[in-house]
């Protein structure tokens, strides 16, 4: 996971930072097959874990 | 939040507190000294982390790419503010709950940058020292060897990270997380101990929502190697989680010894609240 920042000024001077973050080539294609294999779950141990939230 | 960030949906979020202690641009000094009395400018930073956009959310339910991420903006911050001339000390912390004084609900943290490394920091620090000086190893590094060949205080531990109630525990469910190896600051973690300390974050703070049946209060603090580069051989990077309640309706307040004399009263046996720990859900820790 790739970390990305983008700084602003605020009215009153202070700054704020937006923090955004993409994926890797690596981390989308573990993504794809971690996707493949939730969909065949016969194939999963039972010590595997999966979040079904949006943003993992 | 939506007075200090101008934008409804975003990842992570970092901004100058309104009301800040200590200022990049701090007033000088006018008073003088007197023999007794030192003054010194309040010259820092202090940052406010909004952990999501989601205003009412709960961390314990985030998923542990949110922690990831954290985990990330703060090594940032950690370098960032830590390469400033005038920053000795980079403490990130995270006060949680109306029981521990806060009155915003939505998740965030806080990080200050001192001009000094802070006192019980700096109190942790010169032990460890004295410690490498007369036994040749770091004091945190020795303590984590000892509280792993007990084993009744670990809770839960992954390749990098160990949580445990610590053998001399000021609160009934204090819970500290300690790096495995000796690593001295965010500056050392690898990409894997990014995600381990995430996923052993994430566990910690799921047992401590299950505990009671709510969402624990609790006062986190991020412990690490100043950032001046001093103390590399005995700091020892470590988070320590300070829950206020001793039962699920009792709070423990600080009185009289705690106050006044510095010793704290603890009527819980750690080993016990360990294994209350232990016993209450997930087993184990969450992995990716």
């Amino acid at each position: 996971m790739q970390i990305h920042k983008k700084r602003i000024k605020k009215e009153d001077g202070r700054y704020l930072i937006y923090y955004t973050f993409t994926d890797t080539e690596e981390e989308k294609e573990g993504r794809d097959v971690r996707a493949e294999m939730e969909s065949h779950p016969e194939t999963m141990d039972n010590n595997s874990h999966s979040s079904t939230e949006q943003d993992l | 939040m939506s007075t200090e960030v101008p934008a409804e949906d975003y990842d992570i979020v970092v901004f100058e507190n309104k009301f800040p202690s200590l200022q990049q641009d701090s007033a000088e000094v006018t008073e003088k000294d007197s023999k007794f009395f030192k003054h010194g400018k309040a010259q820092g930073i202090c940052e406010v982390v909004l952990f999501t956009s989601n205003h009412d959310g709960i961390m314990s339910e985030k998923p542990l790419s949110r922690y990831i991420k954290l985990v990330k903006v703060w090594r940032d911050r950690y370098r960032e503010l830590g390469d400033k001339d005038y920053i000795d000390y980079v403490f990130i912390f995270e006060n949680k709950g109306e029981e521990v004084g806060v009155t915003l609900h939505h998740p965030h943290g806080q990080i200050y940058a001192y001009p000094f490394i802070p006192p019980v920091i700096e109190q942790e620090l010169n032990s460890s020292k004295e410690y490498l000086g007369k036994e040749g190893k770091c004091l945190f590094c020795k303590n984590l060897e000892e509280e792993k060949k007990d084993g009744r205080r670990i809770i839960i531990s992954n390749d990098s990270f160990t949580a445990l109630v610590p053998f001399s525990a000021s609160y009934t469910y204090e819970v500290h997380i300690y790096a495995n190896e000796h690593l001295p600051s965010f500056n050392d973690f690898s990409e894997k101990e990014e995600i381990d300390l995430a996923a052993i974050l994430k566990t910690i703070l799921m047992k401590f929502d299950n505990l009671f049946g709510f969402a624990l209060p609790y006062v986190m603090a991020i412990h690490q190697q100043p950032t001046k580069g001093t103390g590399k051989e005995y700091s020892h990077f470590h988070i320590e989680f300070y829950p206020p309640y001793r039962t699920k309706d009792k709070l423990k307040y600080l009185a009289g010894s705690e106050i006044g004399a510095g010793a704290f009263i603890n009527n819980c046996l750690p080993e016990e609240k360990a294994q209350e720990l232990r016993d209450t859900p997930p087993d184990g820790v969450i992995s990716y």
